[in-house]
């Protein structure tokens, strides 16, 4: 039998024990499943670069838009929120709207509520019938209560993406994330290029299509709210595959669960 | 048995595979995928295949092509519960004749002869399956990623002692600074 002798070997022993167990919340009945575009919001993060990418060579050049987007590097912010509204919040056309001051608290409280797991009471929205509305005609009031790109860039998993991934690792990833989905939890992962940074981005799988060669993940995408893009596991390679978007011209990424766990 | 904290960090770094060491492993690892067949043979319990591969690196930029040749036992063909992640593959010598029935590989549109591979072509040329027919049977589709190797380009490994010396200098620092991180975040 192993024993840690020393406290801080015993802390780190007990910080990955517990930091490493993927916490799916038990289903609950009367959720329904993530859908889109009801359950996302209706407007984008805007990339902070205007990309160009050649769809022939795949390569890809970038320089600063002009002028400065206004709302950007949201997309962690944006896909975290978006699953606590999903999980926490409830909206119900049937109750009279309220005012802005009063929705801008009850956001507030969604944004507040746990970020990694269903919160024991769920925060009614009353007026609309989803995020997709209520953020559409709310949009400024929303736009301020996400904060700034501080919340994205400071994502407690952040520190694992420059830790080398082997195939082998995303294999288990994949199954991790498809059994995740299969269970009615969408997880939120962190999708990346490094060392060389050519993709660092956050969307939130919600479907996912099994054939014999692949795993097909259906994401949503902060940076698109008017379709869902496609992000597939290749059981042959072990490696995730992003598709092709107007700010990266899809191939080989690395991906991992965000918002879950101690550690992530 | 005890454990000290030194030993517990040098324990994450080795499982961990090294911050320095595994970028380099991943920047030399190859994946080769199947292109285009263009020969078959059929021996008496095996499925000769000659074929066109592409050579890609661990960010999918094409990186080379190569010729390759293997050999499919007939029962794995026959059988449609193999995961395309361990379907058996023998690896011929690249220049090894190998003596059997020549199979004809047909893409679409013509008759079937007895003996063909019936190939599964995407509109850019790529052959991504075929099914064995054999007077009239079919054997279960098969996945042309099931071909897949991946392997690590040689001049990795020259440079795997300097690699090793810098994770052992740098993971350290990072597994300490990653709690900060952790801390802080969210």
């Amino acid at each position: 039998m192993l024993r840690f002798r020393s406290t801080g070997a015993r802390a780190i022993a007990l910080v990955l024990a517990v930091g490493c167990v993927a916490r799916v919340p038990p289903p609950d009945p009367s959720q329904k499943p993530f859908r889109f575009p009801e359950d996302v919001f209706a407007f984008r993060n805007e990339t902070v670069w205007q990309y160009d990418v050649d769809p022939a060579t795949g390569s890809i050049a970038w320089h600063e838009r002009d002028p400065p987007p206004a709302f950007s590097l949201r997309c962690a912010t944006l896909a975290r929120v978006a699953r606590q509204f999903w999980a926490n919040a409830r909206f119900d056309p049937d109750v009279p709207a309220v005012d802005a001051d009063t929705y801008a608290r009850l956001v507030q409280d969604v944004i507040d509520s746990d970020r990694r797991g269903r919160s024991p009471t769920r925060v009614v929205i009353p007026g609309y019938a989803d995020l997709h509305s209520f953020s559409a005609a709310h949009e400024a009031l929303v736009k301020r209560a996400l904060a700034g790109p501080w919340q994205s860039h400071m994502q407690r998993g952040n520190w694992r993406m420059i830790f080398p991934f082997r195939p082998v690792q995303q294999r288990d990833e994949a199954e991790r994330l498809r059994a995740s989905v299969a269970a009615g939890w969408p997880p939120i992962v962190h999708v990346f290029r490094y060392p060389r940074i050519t993709l660092n981005h956050f969307v939130l799988f919600y479907a996912v299509e099994q054939t014999p060669t692949e795993l097909r993940f259906l994401a949503y995408d902060p940076n698109d709210a008017e379709q869902p893009i496609v992000v597939s596991y290749d059981r042959a390679a072990r490696a995730f595959d992003y598709a092709a978007t107007p700010y990266f011209p899809g191939g080989p990424v690395k991906a991992y669960e965000a918002y879950d766990g101690l550690l992530y | 048995m005890g454990f000290s904290i030194r030993a517990t960090l040098l324990t994450l770094v080795a499982l961990g595979s090294g911050c320095v060491t595994g970028h380099l492993l991943n920047t030399g690892r190859r994946y080769e995928r199947p292109l285009v067949y263009h020969e078959a043979l059929l021996t008496e319990d095996r499925l000769v295949l000659r074929y066109t591969a592409i050579e890609t690196n661990d960010i999918g930029r094409p990186t080379g092509r190569h010729e390759r040749q293997v050999a499919l036992a007939l029962a794995d063909l026959a059988r449609d519960d193999v995961p395309v992640d361990a379907f058996p593959v023998e690896q011929l010598s690249d220049h090894a004749v190998v003596a059997g029935r020549p199979v004809a590989l047909r893409r679409g549109g013509a008759t079937a002869p007895a003996l063909c591979l019936d190939l599964d072509a995407t509109p850019d040329g790529r052959d991504v399956g075929f099914v064995l027919q054999e007077d009239g049977r079919r054997s279960a589709p098969f996945h042309s990623v099931a071909l897949t190797r991946s392997r690590t380009v040689p001049w990795v490994y020259p440079l795997l002692p300097l690699s090793l010396a810098a994770d052992a200098a740098i993971d350290p620092v990072l597994f300490l600074f990653a709690p900060a991180v952790i801390g802080v975040g969210d």
